[in-house]
C-alpha cells in the first residue's frame, strides 16, 4: 500500500502503471470538459484511447503560453465555475491575460508540495521563516507563506521593507529560514557584512533559494556567509506553483513531484522527445483539476535523471535550469516577455517600433534593467524638458505593464547597432561594460 | 496485486470499457465508482474472466490472466460476489458456504476454520446456519454471499454494490464486516453506486465515466471531490450550472 509520504520511493514499474493511470484520466477528463483540448484532439484525429502509455504522449498537442492566454477567459477550464475558489492572473504577450484557476484541493497539492520539500529541507513548527521576494513574485510569496503557516512555522511575509531594516527585522527576531532569490539572498549578505553581522550574529539554519538557479559559488557564498544549508527549488506558477521540484538533502538535482506531473524534455526546435540531454521541459499536470494542462512547454531548458537518487527516492530528477528556450527572460525570479516589451513600445510610440536594447546590469548583486532607445527623428524630435517627460511617461508605463522597474536611456543609434546586427536584443553588461558603451 | 492496464470491452457493436487502467496493491480495499451503466459491473465481469476483453492487459502478481476461464481465476485467488447476490436460495446457509470451498473440498479442517471465522465476523449466519437461505433478509442474504465468496480463501475479493437495496442499518453492518474481512488480509475491489459509503471504508478510488477513468486518488480527497459528488448524485457533467 503507498501512502503519500512512501510515493516518493516507488519502484520504477509501480511508477510505470501510476503515470499510465494518471496521465489517461488527464486525458480523458481534459477530452471530455475542455473545448480546446477536444477540438484539438478531434483535429488530429486522436482517440484517448490510444493513449496507451506515457510513451504516446508524443502524440498529444503541446500547450504554450499564447495558447492559454489566447483561449481567455475560460475555454481551458476543466469544472465550473463553482468549483474554483482562486484566480490568479498573469501577464502575457497576448492580448489577454493568463488566467489560471485553482479548485481547492488544487490548492491543497500545491501546498502539500510545499510542505513536503520544507520537510525534507528541516523546515519546522518551531521555525522563523522570513520571506525575502520581489512584490513581482507575490503569488510565490502567498503560496509559500501559506505553506509554512501550515507547518506551523512563525512566517514573516515580504513587506516593503528596505533591506537594511529586513537584515535588522532576521536579527532580532532570530529567523531561522530565509526564503529568498539567490541574488538577493547575496545582496541581503552584503548588507549583512556591511554591519558587521555573520552567522555568529544571525540564527539562519536554512536557505531556500527560489526563481533562478542557484550556481555552486554563490551557493557556497550564502552557506558561509550566513551559516546556513542552501536548498533550491524550482516551480512555475502555470502548474503545480513554486514547489513541482526540489532538492533532497543528497543531490544538487532537483526531485520532481512525478505523484502530480509526467514531465518530458523535448528539443525546443524540432519539437521532439530527448531522454538523455538538456532541452526544454514540458509538463503535463496529472492531478490539476481546474486547468490542467497537456504537455504545457515551461520554456525552461534543463535535462532529467531517471536513476535512484541517493537519498533512495526514485522520483525523477531536473538538473538546475540552465536557460530558456523562448524570448522570456529572467530577472530577479520575475520572467519579463521581451515580445512584450516591443509591444509597449510601438503602442507607446503609435505604431513606429523604435530601435531598442534590452539591458540587463549586475549592480550589487542585484539585476536591474534597463531600456536603451535609439533616438531618431520618427519618435522624437522635441525640446530637452519633453524628451525627459516623454522618459518618465515610458519608464511609468514599463512598471505598469511590466511589472518592474526600467529605466529608460536615450542612446545613439551607433551604440546599440552592433548588438542589433549580432541579432540581440537582450544583453546582460557590467557596470564598467555600460560605462564604455556610454562614454 | 492486480494490474490492469488499457482494457477494452465491447458487448457486440456497443464499447463499454475504452482503455481502463488500475491497480489494486496487496492489503488494499479499492473503490470503483460511476454512474449507472458506467461499466462497473462490466469491469468486474471481465477480471473474473466471466466476460473476454477485446484488448488490453490483466495481471494477478505478475501472471498474465486475461485467457484464464472463471475456475482457474477462483483457484487463483479472485472471489467475485456478483451484483444481485444470486446464492442458491432453496439450499441452507451452510451448504451455500461449503459450496463457496468446493474447490477445496478435501480440506476439512481449513474450512472449519473459516466458518468459524465467518460466524465470528456474521453471528447473524451462525444463528441461522440451517436454514434455507431464499428466506434470508435481503441484508442477510449479501452477508451469506460475501461469506461465500470468502469460503473459496481468496486473496482479492471483488465486490459488486454490496449495498444494493439494503437499509442504513444494514449497510453499516455490511461494510463493517468488509473492514473486519480486510483486517484478516483479504484485498479488496468494491464497486458501489453508492460513492460515499465505498469511499469511508476505502484507502484509493477510480472514477469511471462512460467506459473511461477520469479520476483517481486517495478515498479521502475523492470523497470531497465535486466530480464525485456529481457521480454520486448521478447528475451528468453538463446539468451543472455555473456559479
Ligand atoms: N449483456 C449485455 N449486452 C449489451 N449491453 C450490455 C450488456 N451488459 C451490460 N451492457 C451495457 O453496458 C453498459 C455498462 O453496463 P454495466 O452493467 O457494466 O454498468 P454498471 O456501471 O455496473 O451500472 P450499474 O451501476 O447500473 O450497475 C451499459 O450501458 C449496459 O447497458
Ligand atoms: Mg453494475
Amino acid at each position: 500500500m503507498v501512502t503519500e509520504s512512501r510515493i516518493e520511493f516507488l519502484s520504477p514499474d509501480a511508477w510505470g502503471q501510476w503515470h499510465t493511470e494518471l496521465l489517461q484520466s488527464v486525458v480523458n477528463r481534459v477530452y471530455t470538459r475542455v473545448p480546446f483540448y477536444k477540438n484539438l484532439l478531434d483535429k488530429e484525429g486522436i482517440d484517448p484511447s490510444q493513449i496507451t502509455n506515457v510513451e504516446m504522449l508524443k502524440l498529444l498537442p503541446f500547450t504554450t503560453r499564447e495558447d492559454l492566454a489566447n483561449h481567455y477567459p475560460y475555454d481551458f477550464f476543466a469544472v465550473p465555475l463553482r468549483d474554483i475558489v482562486r484566480i490568479h492572473t498573469f501577464k502575457s504577450s497576448q492580448l489577454s491575460p493568463i488566467v489560471i484557476g485553482y479548485t481547492k484541493r488544487d490548492l491543497e497539492i500545491r501546498r502539500f508540495l510545499a510542505i513536503r520539500a520544507f520537510n525534507v529541507f528541516g523546515v519546522r513548527p518551531e521555525d522563523i521563516v522570513q520571506i525575502c521576494l520581489d512584490p513581482g513574485m507575490s503569488m510565490w510569496s502567498l503560496e509559500l507563506k501559506e505553506a509554512a503557516e501550515s507547518l506551523g512555522a512563525l512566517v514573516i511575509p515580504p513587506d516593503p521593507l528596505r533591506a537594511k531594516d529586513r537584515i535588522k527585522v532576521m536579527r532580532d527576531f532570530k529567523t531561522t529560514v530565509l526564503i529568498t532569490t539567490p541574488s538577493y539572498g547575496l545582496y541581503l549578505l552584503s548588507i549583512a557584512r556591511e554591519k558587521g553581522l555573520g552567522p555568529r550574529e544571525l540564527s539562519l539554519r536554512v536557505g531556500i533559494f527560489i526563481g533562478e538557479t542557484l550556481k555552486d559559488k554563490d551557493r557556497k557564498e550564502l552557506e558561509k556567509g550566513f551559516g546556513l544549508r542552501a536548498f533550491s527549488i524550482y516551480g512555475i506558477m502555470e502548474a503545480m506553483g513554486p514547489v513541482m521540484a526540489y532538492e533532497c538533502r543528497d543531490s544538487k538535482r532537483l526531485h520532481l513531484a512525478l505523484d502530480h506531473v509526467i514531465p518530458e524534455v523535448i528539443d525546443p526546435k524540432t519539437l521532439e522527445p530527448i531522454f538523455n540531454g538538456v532541452g526544454e521541459l514540458v509538463i503535463t499536470t496529472a492531478t490539476t483539476k481546474a486547468n490542467p494542462l497537456i504537455r504545457f512547454r515551461t520554456g525552461d531548458l534543463t535535462k532529467i535523471t531517471y536513476n535512484v537518487c541517493e537519498c533512495g527516492r526514485t522520483t525523477w530528477r531536473i538538473d538546475p535550469i540552465k536557460g530558456r528556450s523562448d524570448q522570456l527572460v529572467n530577472v530577479r525570479g520575475i520572467k519579463i516577455d521581451v515580445g512584450l516589451i516591443r509591444r509597449l513600445l510601438t503602442e507607446y510610440c503609435e505604431g513606429y517600433e523604435p530601435k531598442f536594447l534590452f539591458v540587463i546590469r549586475k549592480k550589487e548583486f542585484l539585476e536591474q534593467i534597463e531600456l536603451w532607445i535609439a533616438m531618431d527623428p520618427q519618435i522624437f524630435s522635441a525640446s530637452l524638458p519633453e524628451l525627459h517627460l516623454w522618459i518618465r511617461n515610458l519608464e511609468t508605463k514599463f512598471k505598469d505593464y511590466i511589472g518592474i522597474s526600467c529605466i529608460v536611456r536615450p542612446v545613439e543609434k551607433r551604440t546599440i547597432a552592433p548588438f542589433l546586427d549580432r541579432n540581440k536584443d537582450i544583453v546582460y553588461l557590467d557596470n564598467n561594460e555600460i560605462n564604455s558603451l556610454l562614454l | 496485486m492486480l494490474s490492469i492496464q488499457n482494457l477494452h470491452v465491447s458487448y457486440g457493436p456497443i464499447k463499454v470499457l475504452k482503455g481502463v487502467s488500475l491497480h489494486i496493491d496487496q492489503g488494499e480495499i479499492v473503490a470503483l465508482i460511476g454512474a449507472n451503466g458506467a461499466g462497473k459491473t462490466t469491469l468486474m465481469s471481465t477480471i473474473s474472466g466471466l466476460l473476454r476483453p477485446q484488448s488490453g492487459e490483466i495481471k494477478f502478481e505478475g501472471q498474465d490472466i486475461i485467457k484464464f476461464p472463471p475456475d482457474k481465476i477462483v483457484k487463483l485467488g479472485i472471489s467475485l460476489v456478483p451484483e444481485g447476490r444470486q446464492i442458491f436460495a432453496p439450499l441452507t446457509v451452510l451448504e451455500n458456504l461449503e459450496l463457496g470451498a468446493y474447490l477445496r473440498s478435501k480440506d476439512k479442517k481449513g474450512i472449519k476454520e473459516d466458518l468459524d471465522k465467518i460466524f465470528s465476523i456474521f453471528p447473524k449466519l451462525k444463528e441461522r446456519k440451517n436454514q434455507q437461505a431464499g428466506t434470508l433478509s435481503g441484508g442477510e442474504q449479501q452477508m451469506l454471499a460475501i461469506a461465500r465468496a470468502f469460503m473459496a480463501r481468496p486473496r482479492l475479493l471483488l465486490l459488486d454494490e454490496p449495498s444494493l437495496g439494503l437499509a442504513p442499518m444494514v449497510l453499516e453492518l455490511i461494510m463493517d464486516s468488509i473492514l473486519e474481512l480486510n483486517k484478516e488480509g483479504l484485498t479488496i475491489l468494491i464497486v458501489e453506486q453508492n460513492a460515499i459509503k465505498a469511499l469511508e471504508i476505502s484507502t484509493r478510488g477510480y472514477v469511471l465515466e462512460t467506459g473511461r477513468i477520469i479520476l483517481q486518488g486517495s478515498s479521502n480527497e475523492l470523497k470531497e471531490d465535486p466530480d464525485v459528488i456529481r457521480a454520486y448524485l448521478g447528475k451528468d457533467y453538463e446539468e451543472i450550472t455555473e456559479r
